[in-house]
């Protein structure tokens, strides 16, 4: 066999071999329609009993093949046919030798046709046998019509062999069929596919000429670009055009919004502030207008301790009106209303001599008694002896002109004068104040009504008011003899109920609205720790009876202030 | 495991033979005396019995055909060599082929056994012996002539050196059946017969 051709498929029963070579595998498969055509086969008996160069062998292409395939085929069918016999008669296993015809018979496909020349020889061999045991497994195979010019024309082979050739042969067969299907599907996909190959190298031509269109216009636009940039930094007056289209450098101050954003942690810390009862510095309510605010803390006082109870009483009584329309109104507008008052009054309360004073205090007390809706200007307590007066009385002729001032401008004039009151009263000596106190003193044990109690309400009184207090403002302060007993209760009822909280380091302020019969109508806590601690100070319910009735007015105003020292400070507004 | 016959390009093959000529009546009672002698020979070499006759019909799926044993024994007593007290039954077509795949599918499964009893027969023949004088060759020959005296008519005389040759020829019949073209074979056979 030429080197060129190679196995492509065998068959190996027990007792045969038949190859099948093909040339150029690789060529035949771009020729698929001849590949099953090109072929050779090479068919070898191995039978053991022989020696290496009398083993049988057959060779040739693949008619030589298909021709072996037909004798064979019909040697074992007529052979097979020869069991057959008339089962009537008697000559049934005669074994006599016989003959049909297949021409009439429907030969399916891989049959050849021409298999009635060959059939003829066969039975002309068949014809010429005879069955017996040694006919039964020797068989003559003429091989004359496979190939004329071998020298081998006959081969002698067993049952067994014979049986082993035509299943390598019938395999063979099968094979080639199957193999010759694949090769036309192969065939017809192989053009059904060409087109799609077309198309497929046009398109990648087609993408592959876009590509590289595409490059070349990116690459001369790149470059196109890069000399306008060299010709731009060649150009000096290029920048000077661009200098317009620059933005602006960030300033510093537009940096300020990130530190605002650094506020955001001071926000955390001021949802951690301490709950309310922790709270130790007074805090302004934010609507409610609060006269402590004004007042200067007690130990800095600088208004001398002298009582001028009866002459706010006088001035109370002096003008009813007054009073009972400054009840609801803001204490600062009601300082500024009795700052108003008639200079008249004002002078006479100052220049009233201190000889006065001794004899005069039992007639105001009893007048108040008796009346007290009459005019009583006189009396003045406050003021001790002559030289206190006469300065006094300089004084107040500036504290007239300060007043002028104050009723035609308005109630921001009032601290000037006080001022002025304060810094006089300052200068004064201290055996002039030390006189005074014992003035004082003796005022207070001679008018029953000015109790402790009253002198630290009019105190309180001057907190309230502070600095902004005027003295003369505060002499015409209304606590007259309307709602005295009521206060005197309301202290004294404070002073057995009002226990202070540990907790609490500042003093609050409440305003109580009494009705006619003597029950809170109203109360006002004044700042924030005020109504925090309103249900700690004992005071009672709305509509309780809690003072004596009255009927001098409508409802009385009550400013009720408690320190945490325990002390207890009421008042009238 | 039961071979697939569907897949199998011979019974294929095989299938599209039954679309050749249709025998005559005469030569469907040839038919099915051979095709019960080949019963009878594989029933006297590989031991077969009703039960692996049903169960390659069933593997076949040619039970609709052949259900049970009475249709089996009906088929095998078509054979006018069977000695037979009622009318016998027509063979069809379709039982003939259905019998042949039959034959084919127990004579493949046998087919080692086959080989070895024909390649014991050449051996005895080469050497001028007497076939029978072999015990697996003796055996069948004895099983083989004891059925046909059992189940055929005893008419026709037939001498015993007859049988022993019937016998043989159909063991060597039975290998070439055994084949993965044994059905086309048989098959052309049967029908070359007419």
């Amino acid at each position: 066999m030429d080197s060129s051709y190679s196995v492509i498929r065998r068959f190996t029963p027990p007792t045969c071999t038949l190859e099948i070579w093909q040339k150029n595998p690789v060529r035949h498969f771009w020729k698929s329609q001849q590949a099953t055509e090109d072929y050779q086969f090479k068919l070898s008996f191995d039978d053991p009993r022989l020696f290496e160069g009398e083993t049988i062998s057959l060779s040739g292409d693949r008619s030589k093949l298909d021709q072996l395939c037909q004798v064979v085929s019909t040697y074992i069918e007529n052979f097979l046919a020869q069991s057959f016999a008339d089962s009537t008669s008697a000559e049934l296993f005669s074994f006599e030798p016989f003959s049909f015809d297949l021409s009439d018979i429907e030969l399916p496909d891989g049959v050849d046709p021409n298999l009635e020349d060959a059939e003829q020889e066969n039975q002309h061999q068949v014809s010429q046998s005879t069955f017996s045991s040694s006919e039964l497994v020797n068989h003559q195979l003429d091989l004359n019509s496979v190939d004329s010019d071998a020298d081998l024309t006959q081969i002698s082979l067993s049952a067994t062999q014979l049986f082993d050739l035509g299943s390598a042969l019938d395999d063979y067969q099968e094979a080639m069929l199957v193999l010759s299907q694949e090769q036309k599907q192969q065939v017809q996909q192989k053009k059904e596919i060409f087109p799609f190959r077309f198309t497929a190298l046009v398109g990648l031509l087609a993408i592959a000429l876009g590509l590289v269109g595409s490059g070349i216009f990116f690459r001369s636009r790149w470059q196109n670009q890069v000399a306008s940039r060299q010709q731009e930094v060649t150009t000096p007056t290029k920048p000077k055009v661009g200098a317009d289209v620059i933005p602006p450098q960030i300033s510093e101050s537009a940096k300020q919004p990130v530190a605002k954003v650094k506020e955001t942690p001071s926000l955390r810390d001021r949802e951690r502030l301490p709950p309310p009862p922790a709270v130790t510095t007074p805090k302004l309510p934010p609507n409610i207008p609060d006269p402590a605010q004004f007042s200067p803390p007690v130990g800095s006082l600088s208004i001398p301790p002298w009582t001028p109870l009866p002459t706010q009483d006088s001035v109370a009584s002096s003008s009813p009106s007054q009073q009972n329309s400054s009840e609801n109104v803001d204490p600062n507008k009601t300082s500024s209303q009795k700052s108003g008052l008639d200079k008249t009054q004002v002078e006479a309360t100052i220049a009233i001599p201190p000889q006065e004073e001794k004899t005069e205090v039992p007639e105001l007390n009893a007048s108040k008694q008796k009346s007290p809706q009459t005019n009583v200007v006189e009396p003045n307590v406050s003021i001790p002896d002559a030289s206190i007066n006469n300065a006094q009385t300089n004084n107040s002729k500036v504290e007239i002109a300060g007043l002028d001032q104050a009723q035609e401008s308005s109630t921001s004039a009032k601290p000037k004068i006080s001022t002025t009151i304060t810094e006089n009263s300052a200068t004064q000596s201290r055996s002039s104040r030390s006189a005074q106190e014992g003035s004082t003193d003796r005022t207070s044990e001679q008018n029953p009504p000015n109790s402790p109690e009253k002198a630290d309400e009019q105190i309180a009184l001057q907190e309230r008011k502070g600095d902004d207090a005027d003295t003369k403002s505060a002499l015409l302060q209304p606590s007259g003899n309307v709602g005295d007993s009521q206060l005197q209760e309301i202290n004294s009822y404070f002073r057995n109920k009002w226990q202070s909280p540990q907790e609490l380091r500042q003093t609050v302020e409440y305003r109580l609205i009494l009705s006619q019969d003597g029950s809170i109508q109203r109360i006002i806590p004044i700042g924030k720790a005020a109504g925090i601690y309103l249900d700690r100070t004992n005071i009672p319910l709305r509509g309780e009876p809690f003072v004596s009735p009255f009927t001098e007015q409508e409802k009385i105003t009550v400013r009720l202030l408690l320190s945490p020292d325990g002390e207890v400070r009421t008042f009238l507004e | 495991m039961q071979p697939s016959t569907r897949n199998n390009p011979s019974i294929t093959k095989w299938q599209g033979l039954h679309r050749m000529r249709v025998p005559t009546i005469s030569q469907l009672d040839n038919i099915k005396s051979h095709l019960d002698l080949i019963i009878l020979a594989l029933e006297a070499i590989a031991g077969i019995t009703s039960d692996s006759i049903l169960q390659a019909a069933t593997a076949l799926e040619l039970d609709p055909i052949i259900k049970d044993r009475v249709d089996l024994w009906r088929l095998r007593q078509a054979n006018p060599l069977r000695k037979s007290s009622g009318g016998r039954k027509k063979l069809d077509v379709e039982e003939a082929r259905s019998l042949v795949l039959i034959i084919c599918y127990l004579a493949k499964n046998e087919k080692e056994l086959l080989r070895r009893a024909v390649s014991l027969l050449e051996q005895v023949t080469e050497q001028n012996q007497e076939p029978y004088k072999m015990a697996l060759l003796g055996d069948y020959l004895d099983k083989f002539t004891n059925l046909y005296q059992e189940r055929m008519v005893a008419e026709t005389t037939i001498k015993s050196e007859q049988l022993y040759q019937l016998g043989l020829k159909l063991l060597v019949d039975l290998l070439f059946y055994s084949g993965n073209n044994g059905n086309r074979l048989l098959w052309l056979a049967i029908l070359g017969q007419s």
